[in-house]
């Protein structure tokens, strides 16, 4: 009887010796039991965890180094075999790759994909676009920046394009290649310019584009301004807590401007009416990202 | 029992403490030196029917400014013709010039961040004299030092004449080209949709922003259409059915029911089409909201081992 009560009350105790041992983790870690592991592909011998000298100074403190890091490679040197020693963990730089999309429009194709994630050494500085009319290419690539979109444009309409967007590292060289999209540019659907009395036949006019409207899709919320600011708010100016007090902090000012009844963070002034006197405070307190 | 007199000097103590930091600033304020508007003319002696180029400069006389509000009074026979803002110091319009009235011109904005500026550029008014005889543009207005005070400063009042002479045919007087035509449409324009409960009734609503280093922005116009058009196309197109809008404009259609486009246009007619697309995230998540998380994930997970240990030691008792 006493057991079975105890049932759902057990399954509190993994929890509890998770929280502990995350604990421990954080605040008590100094040197870590080495292990030793394999699997058919590789072997790990005598991994460590090394305490070095720890290093503080008013600005920070060290309290754990990891030695003997060992880049690694997920090409063996023999097929199928452990053909390579090399001391150290090994890690390895990863990065995802990019997810484009495409919509054709008149003489152009607009392009947009997936920021990449690098990890344990890739940086991703810039990405390039090939473009090709044939699947598969091959590719004529053009940089663009560090940007997720680009258009590609000067297109003859009715042909079908391909694409394909390449990340490349610090040094420029291509670390991941996206999976391939394609587009064919179409004509304007804007109406074509009524003919005038006594005309020719008449040219074909190209028929208007009906896509499914995919823009816009989210909208930014902004949080409500009856409610404290909350943590992330950068100063009282910064009305939608985005952490910059910017040219969106002064449009959600300007929509009070001159109103009664306005929220009381809008109101920098706090004087009931949000005149130029708010604004001043907003541009004394102002911080904004740089947009290009 | 409290002495009368001793009564009023303790009044007189507590209300002089209360109000000591905004008696400081006045003092302060006063013996500042005002801001004050400079002019520039061009051409100084103006023909009748031929426009001329005023203008408008800020000096602040050393001290930070970040807002300013101006007034402007045309008199004598004159015509307002066009305005110029687009390479003024005024990061952010709240209130732009127009020529809706031929007499009197008002505008005003906010400088972000302050700036300390002898000749800092705000605008060009172009007149056109009607008659001959002289013409005088004064200014009154104030100005905001650049802290969180919100105390306004006014304006050193100041004005300038212009002396208009009858047309000659055969002695022209130059024209008043002080800036060369604009031929750039706007650029750096941002549009994003947002949404927020006090604001137009819970509707998505677009936030823009666009620059212009030449004439200045003029106008926003914002398109929702069910099909997708090319921004080329759409800049000099008169068929569709644009909205003039101010900023933040609220839109008509649900997310995802129409394409929207935003036309800016500049005063001198140049104009750029922009769809406005995905938003960008604005806000990614803080590595301290991140630490937060974990750190209330540790606590909450500690509260819970020692609810059961509580409960354990209880059932054993």
């Amino acid at each position: 009887m006493q057991q079975g009560i105890w049932k759902p009350r057990l399954f509190f105790l993994p929890i509890f010796s998770a929280g502990v041992f995350f604990c421990f983790g954080i605040f008590f870690a100094a040197t870590a039991q080495a292990t030793e592991y394999s699997s058919a592909s590789y072997v790990v011998k005598d991994p460590v965890l090394a305490p070095a000298g720890y290093a503080t100074s008013a600005g920070y403190a060290m309290t754990m180094t990891v030695g003997q890091i060992a880049i690694g490679t997920s090409t063996p040197t023999v097929a199928g075999t452990v053909g390579e020693t090399r001391s150290g963990f090994e890690y390895f730089p990863f990065v995802n790759r990019p997810t484009p999309s495409a919509t054709a429009g008149a003489a152009q194709v607009s392009l947009s994909w997936t920021a990449l994630t690098g990890v344990l050494g890739w940086t991703v500085s810039g990405y390039s676009v090939g473009q090709s009319t044939v699947s598969g290419g091959p590719y004529t690539f053009s940089a663009v920046g560090n940007v997720t979109s680009s258009v590609a444009t000067g297109l003859a309409n009715g042909t079908m394009y391909y694409f394909v967007i390449a990340a490349k590292d610090f040094f420029g060289n291509f670390i991941a290649t996206s999976t391939e999209v394609s587009g064919t540019p179409v004509a304007s659907a804007i109406p074509a310019p009524t003919p005038s009395t006594g005309g020719g036949g008449g040219g074909i006019v190209a028929p208007p584009v009906y896509e499914t409207p995919t823009l816009p899709s989210i909208p930014i919320t902004i949080p409500p301004f009856t409610l404290p600011p909350p943590g992330i708010c950068r100063t009282v100016a910064d009305l939608n807590c985005d952490g910059y007090v910017d040219i969106v902090d002064f449009s959600i000012m300007y929509y009070w401007y001159e109103k009664v009844e306005v929220p009381a963070r809008v109101d920098l002034a706090a004087d009931g009416v949000i005149n130029l006197a708010d604004f001043s405070v907003m541009a004394f307190y102002w911080y904004e990202r740089n947009y290009l | 029992m409290i002495p009368t007199r001793t009564f009023i000097v303790a009044a007189l103590l507590l209300v002089t403490t209360a109000l000591s930091p905004r008696l400081l600033f006045a003092v302060e304020t006063t013996t500042a030196q005002a801001a004050e508007i400079t002019f520039s003319v061009t051409p100084e002696k103006a023909e009748v029917g031929k426009e001329v180029a005023v203008q408008f400069f800020l000096n602040t006389k050393q001290q930070s400014v970040n807002a300013l509000s101006v007034e402007v009074t045309l008199s004598g026979g004159a015509t307002l013709s066009r305005i110029r803002d687009g390479d003024s110091i005024i990061g952010a319009w709240l209130q732009k010039a127009t020529t809706a009235d031929p007499t009197h011109v008002s505008f005003s904005g906010i400088i972000p961040g302050g700036m300390v500026t002898a000749k800092g550029k705000i605008l060009t008014l172009y007149i056109i004299p009607r008659e001959s005889g002289a013409l005088k543009l004064s200014v009154t207005g104030s100005t905001f030092p650049n802290d969180a005070l919100a105390i306004a400063t006014p304006l050193q009042s100041n004005s300038v004449s212009v002396q208009a002479v009858p047309a000659s045919p055969k002695t022209s007087l130059p024209l008043a080209v002080v800036e060369t035509g604009d031929t750039m449409p706007p650029q750096e324009i941002t549009a994003h949709i947002y949404q927020n409960q006090e604001m137009f009734g819970g509707k998505l609503f677009v936030i823009m922003h666009a620059k212009d280093n030449e004439s200045g922005v003029a106008t926003f116009e914002l398109l929702e259409i069910a099909e997708r058009h090319s921004v080329t196309e759409l800049s000099s197109d008169e068929r569709l059915d644009w909205r003039v809008v101010d900023n933040p404009a609220p839109l008509s259609g649900a997310v995802g029911a129409n394409f929207v486009y935003l036309r800016v246009t500049d005063r001198d007619g140049n104009a750029t089409v922009i769809e406005v697309g995905h938003p960008i995230q604005l806000s990614p998540e803080s590595t301290e909201q991140i630490y937060n998380k974990w750190f209330i994930s540790v606590i909450l997970m500690i509260v819970a081992g020692l609810l059961f240990l509580w409960l354990y030691r209880r059932s054993r008792t």
